[in-house]
């Protein structure tokens, strides 16, 4: 059966691209476009991915991804980052939050987070 | 006193007088001519001391009223110079010879929350310079956010203690502040954008959206080298708003520097292909001691390193790059057979913003920002980074960055 991933991200154009790519890979793709419409869509699907961006609207990333973390229904769900912060202080508190990986957008291709999911996934 | 003195002289002159005439009538003449001569000069000696003191009398007199004009501004001065010293926007601590506070203004006592005289110079000492230098350094104190100047006070060579200005800087931090964010938030903004752009057409080279001709895989080829470029700019322009407002922080942890100038050629593959410069990477056999450094900003140092090079190095041109660990550092070589830094321009290249001239004409993307931001980042790393350059010969850039930092 296809998985299912969930995009956080409220950028319609990056969250387009991505879903064509994974969708093409034959993902079942489910979009979110703020921190709090991720979580409700994180508890209502249990997607079997989470890509997460940081910066949204409502509540951010980091936020979300603690949230899931801490309910122990979803916890298990593995998310990646998704984000266009590139400081160390962020990618090092992403990880201690519990993501599986921090993809720095600009410095990827969306081959590259293809990969990234599908190692993930194994 | 003188016009006393004038009345006594002027009387002997009128008995002298008197005394004369009854001498005339019984003495013969050529003696009382004698005398007449004699008491004529005794009373000119007289007159002339006395209109000497009087002419001294009114100069004194003037000196006097000058010194009391003086007096009166002096006061004013004073008065004047206390209101500020109260009313002055900024904290004034002025310090004795003795180490001692000689005055202070409210401002400072509010700031510096002292219970005593003594209690505030134990607290500036510390910031007392040496002699003929200031020193400027911010601190936080009791919710202030304070700009503390120690300035010596030197007349001729004499040490005569400090004055120190306390410059609360709340106000101008929060400005600053609201300007960086908005920067930066617009700089994020920017680099959604450049990556949505990247993505896209990273999918069109990908045949996501079918299949190119061979002139549409080419265009979109140079466009997302082009996009790249963008990309580095907004990476550099976003450093260089971090360290104008001292935001610049640093993450260390233990870092391969070989790694890192491996990946940045890899990164520079297309371009280095599509110029088809030779680039050689000499490294040591056995593998570097790794160093503490914050690897996110030494990587940007290395881009920029290289992005210089390619950018500035014609087709079919050279780069050699190596690396090794000489003494207490690993050293990191940089070579191209490049345009050089013209001589004029050599001082000025680590300067921000800071475009030699032949690097306007032969490339005009480029900001000027990228050596400033590397040398920052490699001093900040107590390193150091200098180049040696010859106009149409080429450049070499030297990185040195010691083993034992922590």
């Amino acid at each position: 059966m296809a998985k299912n991933i969930l995009i956080i991200e409220d950028d319609e154009f990056l969250r387009s691209l991505i879903n064509r790519k994974l969708s093409a890979e034959g993902y079942n793709m489910i979009s979110a476009i703020d921190g709090e419409e991720g979580i409700k869509k994180v508890l209502a699907e249990k997607p079997d991915l989470v890509l997460l961006d940081l910066i949204l609207p409502n509540e951010d990333g980091f936020e979300v991804l603690s949230k899931i973390k801490a309910d122990p229904k979803v916890s298990q769900i593995p998310i990646i980052i998704l984000s266009n912060l590139s400081q160390k202080e962020d990618i090092d508190k992403g990880m201690k939050l519990g993501a599986a990986d921090y993809i720095i957008k600009a410095q990827f291709t969306p081959e590259e987070i293809v990969e990234k999911v599908k190692n993930i996934l194994k | 006193m003188f016009n006393f003195v004038k009345i006594i002289f002027g009387g002997l002159f009128t008995a002298s007088a008197i005394a004369f005439l009854i001498f005339l009538a019984s003495v013969n003449l050529g003696i009382t001519l004698f005398f007449l001569v004699v008491i004529f000069f005794i009373t000119n000696y007289f007159l002339k001391r006395i209109s000497r003191f009087k002419k001294q009398q009114i100069g004194l007199e003037h000196l006097l009223q000058a010194n009391e004009k003086k007096f009166k501004n002096s006061e004013i001065e004073k008065n004047i110079i206390a209101k500020v010293f109260t009313n002055f926007d900024q904290g004034v601590v002025v310090i004795g010879e003795n180490g001692k506070v000689f005055m202070a203004n409210p401002l400072a006592e509010k700031i510096l929350q002292a219970k005593s005289e003594n209690a505030m110079a134990d607290f500036l000492s510390p910031y007392f310079s040496s002699l003929g230098t200031i020193l400027k350094e911010e601190i936080i104190l009791n919710n202030f956010n304070i700009e503390l100047s120690a300035i010596p006070l030197v007349f001729g060579q004499k040490d005569m203690g400090k004055l120190i200005i306390l410059r609360d800087i709340a106000k101008e931090k929060l400005l600053e502040k609201v300007k960086t964010d908005s920067i930066l938030s617009a700089v994020h903004q920017l680099k959604t954008s450049v990556t949505s752009a990247k993505w896209s057409l990273k999918m069109f080279l990908s045949g996501d959206f079918g299949k190119l001709s061979k002139e549409q895989k080419e265009v979109t080829q140079r466009l997302y080298g082009r996009n790249d470029s963008s990309l580095f700019l907004i990476d550099n322009l976003f450093y260089a708003t971090k360290i104008d407002n001292k935001a610049y922080r640093y993450a260390k942890t233990l870092v391969d520097i070989t790694q890192v100038v491996q990946a940045e050629i890899n990164y520079f593959q297309d371009k280095i292909k599509s110029k088809k410069i030779k680039v050689q990477f000499k490294k040591p056999a056995e593998s570097l001691p790794k160093i503490m450094a914050d690897k996110e900003k030494i990587e940007s140092v290395i881009k920029n390193l290289f992005d210089n090079a390619l950018k500035y190095t014609p087709a079919e041109g050279t780069i050699n790059a190596s690396i090794a660990c000489e003494g207490k550092k690993i050293s990191f070589k940089i070579k191209d057979s490049g345009i050089g830094i013209p001589l004029a321009d050599q001082s000025k290249i680590f300067g921000k913003f800071f475009r030699a001239r032949n690097a306007n004409k032969i490339e005009a993307n480029g900001s000027g920002l990228g050596l400033f931001i590397a040398k920052k980042i490699i001093e900040d790393h107590n390193g150091s980074l200098s180049f040696q350059s010859e106009e149409n010969k080429g450049t070499e850039f030297l990185l040195d960055l010691p083993l034992n930092m922590v």
